[in-house]
């Protein structure tokens, strides 16, 4: 049975029960009482949705009306764009039928009164017009056709026959050359579409007019045979000269004209047509120009004698081709200016022409034009001519130069210094003037070649001769008397021609260098390519100056043997005669008299005295540095030789300081360095005590670098007789 | 100035159109420009290459080959450190020559010159001479041989260089003369290079 303690929770679990379903009834009917309001909400909503949904329809309905009424509109006005077209062509061709009625009427009257001017501007008219469009219409409107067709055919013929008129007059305004008649038609030609016609006539015309002004100078010179007349020795650079002046002139005259009525590309047509005409009348004033120049047989001979040295057959003066070179190098520079100018005149019409593709044609064209034409080549055929002679004409005056040099008494160096390089001057500022660098850089290269080897062998040869010494030592004088052959007469005249040599290498030297800077400042170039290949060539005369000076070094050897050495030895050899150990007394009176170092420096002065007139001033600084160096090596190895207390150290020093102060005031050269030995031996044979020697070296109080290695140092130190001998040997250096 | 420690002027001649320019140009700006025309007198380049870290400018001077630029280019020969002797292995002319421009080189040139025979144009497929009778050419005149093709860039960059090394080890000859620097071939590995010693010229 249950309990009732069962019962009772039952109970309480019915009750809580209740109560729940009693809470969720309430909520029910609230969410009843909600919902009724919403439907409510609703209802009224759908009434507003009806309304706006016939609205909507509305304003569809209105938009499409709207669309189709536009579509409608652009239909019409292109309708009306087509109608309007028509309407202005038909104006057109009804303009043009009227036109062509005037113009039929109008080229009529105009032939008939030989107004071409009016009647090719009439055809102009007519040629612009469709003119099978023009039947057409005249077809369409069948009435008037017959008219039509007549104004064609009739224009059609008017056409062709002022054509021809026009072209025939052309011809025979250009056959009598009336100038004003020939460019009064030219101009017409492009009214009657010519344009290739006209251009090509008028080419033609122009190289007449060109043809006739050049030929009849040149039958003048051909005639006459007046070229070899001296005031005609640049006839031929003055036809040239013509011929490129005119084609200018040509060209410049008729620019407008051709630019106005054919369009300024048109203008190329004339430029290359001119250079043709250049071409053939440049040749043939070349060939005459080699005719009477005698140009092949000159060649010939020069080139022979260039090649071995002699002509079986001919010899030709240097002078005799000065003005030939001259007038060559003119036509050649008249050439260069031609060429600039038709450049500048093509880079004009490339950039008036404005057009890439094109321009690059017309840049081609020139190209051909200018680069590959006969008259380039003609010209570099001359420029080859002309360098072979050119380099004849400096090799032989040069030879000439050297045969025929001379020197006045009271000069140091002889004619032919001066004219070697006033011809190697000349020939290169010739080659200049022909505006071709690179005959100039040849020519340069040229005259290196000779002044390195031609001029350097003549001045290495008279200086191969030596210098003979003119005073004879104790063997020299026995050996002259042996072999019995006193040539003092000839000596004498060798001397002054060895000293001559000398200064002249001298000299030569120091013109190049002068060459090398005038020409350096003289010569413009025109790019960077020409500046670098100008430089590299004029580089060349350094390496000559090189040679000049190496030639002089080599004199200066024959002198340092034959004169200097024999004679400096002996008097420097005086010195082993006097004793370095000296008593104070005997200090005293040598220091008042000082008998080496005053023999030696008045036989050094009457020695330079003797050569200081007869040498250049460069040559004669290189005399005293050899003298100096000879005295210096001679009075070293002598103090070697002798033995020194401190006195004679003390004396030693002072004559050093003597020797030093004349010979640096001798010459202009700073020449002191020579005898830092000398006088860091002075002064190591001047110290009080051995150990002195320490304060100057390695020492950092030092104002000198030694010349002397550690082992000299302790070899002159054992000169000095008063220092022990092991003191010095113990010395750590 | 300019740094290097060695200059050195070389000299290309030979017919017209056997490709001198070609090389030179190869060389110094590394293109092949087709079409190219023909010289004018003398073009000028500079070239600075290193060799040993020694650094050595070559002034090549690209001559033209047409008999009307003789007068011009002869003039150059006398400077030159080394020739170049070119020739088309395409085209028998150029190669018939050769002599014609040895004669020049004798008048014109240093004796002591380097000369170097170069056949040109090894890229061709018509080849009319064979590379030995070039070879035995530059042997009995006692030359260097060397083919080249400037359009494939083959044997150009060896060609100068080679030169290069060569005068070089002249100049320091000639610096140390007492030195006898035993005879170099200039590059082992090119069998058509001849060896010569550089001390006995």
């Amino acid at each position: 049975m249950y309990e009732t303690s069962d019962l009772q929770e039952d109970f309480k679990e019915l009750c809580e029960k209740e109560k729940n379903i009693e809470e969720q009834l309430n909520n029910v009917i609230d969410e009843v009482k909600n919902l009724e309001g919403n439907l409510i909400d609703l209802l009224n909503i759908n009434e507003n949705v009806y309304v706006l949904n016939n609205d909507t329809q509305q304003l569809t309905s209105i938009l499409q009306n709207s669309s189709k009424l536009s579509n409608k509109i652009n239909l019409q006005i292109q309708e009306l764009d087509v109608a309007r077209s028509r309407v202005s062509e038909c104006q057109r061709r009804v303009q043009d039928l009227l036109d062509l009625q005037l113009c039929s009427e109008g080229v009529q009257n105009a032939l008939k009164s030989d107004d071409y001017e009016e009647a090719a501007v009439h055809i102009h008219r007519f040629l612009a017009m469709d003119q099978h469009l023009l039947k057409q219409t005249a077809d369409d409107m069948a009435q008037d056709c017959a008219t039509v067709n007549q104004s064609l055919k009739l224009l059609r013929d008017a056409a062709a026959m002022l054509r021809n008129k026009i072209s025939l007059h052309f011809k025979e305004a250009v056959s009598v050359t009336d100038i004003e008649s020939v460019k009064r038609f030219f101009k017409l030609f492009p009214l009657l579409n010519m344009h290739e016609y006209g251009m090509e006539n008028f080419s033609v015309f122009l190289r007449k007019m060109l043809k006739t002004t050049i030929s009849e100078k040149l039958n003048l010179i051909k005639n006459n045979n007046s070229a070899k007349d001296k005031k005609n020795h640049i006839i031929f650079a003055e036809i040239i000269t013509c011929l490129f002046e005119e084609i200018a002139q040509l060209i410049s005259n008729h620019k407008a004209l051709i630019e106005t009525n054919y369009g300024v590309e048109s203008l190329m047509t004339v430029v290359i047509a001119l250079q043709k005409e250049c071409d053939i009348l440049n040749e043939s004033i070349l060939v005459e120009f080699k005719k009477q120049r005698d140009m092949n047989t000159r060649l010939h001979i020069v080139h022979e004698l260039l090649k071995s040295g002699s002509s079986k057959t001919e010899y030709i003066e240097p002078k005799d081709i000065d003005t030939l070179l001259s007038e060559i190098t003119i036509i050649h520079s008249r050439y260069k200016l031609y060429l600039r100018f038709i450049q500048s005149t093509v880079q004009e019409i490339v950039k008036d022409a404005e057009l890439s593709k094109k321009s690059n044609k017309i840049l081609a064209d020139m190209e051909s034009l200018i680069i590959k034409s006969d008259l380039s080549k003609q010209m570099q055929i001359l420029i080859s001519d002309y360098l072979l002679l050119e380099r004849y004409y400096m090799e032989q005056s040069i030879k000439k130069a050297i045969t025929m040099n001379s020197f006045e008494k009271d000069t140091l160096v002889s004619s032919m210094v001066d004219d070697i390089f006033f011809i190697v001057k000349k020939c290169i500022r010739r080659a200049y003037s022909s505006i071709n660098i690179d005959a100039v850089c040849a020519i340069i290269n040229n005259a290196c070649t000779i002044l390195e080897t031609d001029v350097c062998n003549i001045l290495r040869q008279q200086l191969r001769q030596g210098y003979s010494a003119g005073y004879l030592d104790l063997t020299q004088a026995y050996n002259v008397m042996i072999q019995g052959r006193l040539q003092q007469m000839d000596s004498e005249q060798t001397r002054v021609q060895f000293l001559l040599y000398l200064n002249n290498s001298d000299i030569c030297g120091e013109y190049t260098k002068t060459l090398l800077s005038t020409l350096t400042d003289e010569i413009i170039c025109s790019t960077k390519n020409e500046k670098a290949k100008l430089e590299s060539c004029l580089s060349g005369f350094s390496s000559v100056t090189n040679a000049f000076h190496s030639v002089r070094d080599y004199g200066f050897q024959q002198i340092r043997n034959s004169v200097i050495k024999p004679r400096v030895v002996p008097w420097v050899d005086n010195f082993l005669t006097i004793s370095h150990q000296l008593t104070f007394e005997e200090f005293s009176s040598y220091d008042a008299n000082e008998p080496f170092i005053r023999s030696l420096i008045m036989n050094l002065e009457s020695l330079l005295n003797e050569f200081k007139p007869r040498l250049t001033s460069t040559n004669y600084d290189s005399f005293i540095l050899i003298i100096a160096e000879e005295v210096i090596a001679q009075l070293e190895k002598n103090i070697l030789k002798t033995d020194f207390n401190r006195m004679g150290g003390l004396v030693l020093d002072k004559e050093i300081r003597t020797l030093t102060s004349y010979v640096s005031n001798a010459t202009s050269w700073s020449i002191r360095e020579k005898f830092s030995r000398l006088t860091q031996i002075a002064l190591i044979l001047n110290l009080e005590k051995v150990s002195e020697i320490l304060e100057y070296w390695g020492s950092e109080t030092c104002s000198f670098t030694w010349r002397l290695s550690p082992k000299e140092i302790k070899q002159f130190l054992s000169l000095r007789k008063d220092f022990k001998v092991d003191d010095v040997k113990k010395l750590k250096l | 100035m300019e740094d290097y420690k060695f200059l050195f002027k070389v000299v290309l001649v030979g017919n017209a159109g056997v490709g001198k320019t070609c090389l030179v140009r190869r060389f110094t700006q590394g293109l092949f420009p087709p079409g190219q025309g023909a010289t004018i007198g003398v073009d000028f380049m500079i070239k600075t290459i290193e060799i040993d870290n020694e650094k050595i400018k070559l002034q090549i001077w690209d001559t033209a080959g047409q008999e009307r630029f003789r007068s011009i280019t002869q003039s150059y020969y006398r400077s030159a450190h080394a020739l170049i002797l070119v020739y088309d292995i395409s085209c028998q002319p150029t190669f018939d020559c050769l002599p014609d421009w040895l004669r020049e080189i004798e008048e014109y040139a240093n004796s002591k010159v380097l000369r170097v025979l170069v056949g040109n144009k090894l890229d061709r497929e018509d080849r009319e001479i064979p590379t030995e009778v070039g070879e035995q050419f530059a042997q009995r005149h006692n030359m260097y041989y060397l083919e080249t093709s400037a359009k494939e860039a083959e044997n150009v960059e060896r060609l100068f260089i080679q030169i290069a090394a060569e005068l070089m080890e002249q100049a320091r000859c000639k610096e140390l003369p007492r030195y006898e620097i035993g005879s170099e071939s200039i590059d082992q590995n090119a069998t058509t290079i001849k060896t010569k010693p550089c001390c006995n010229n």
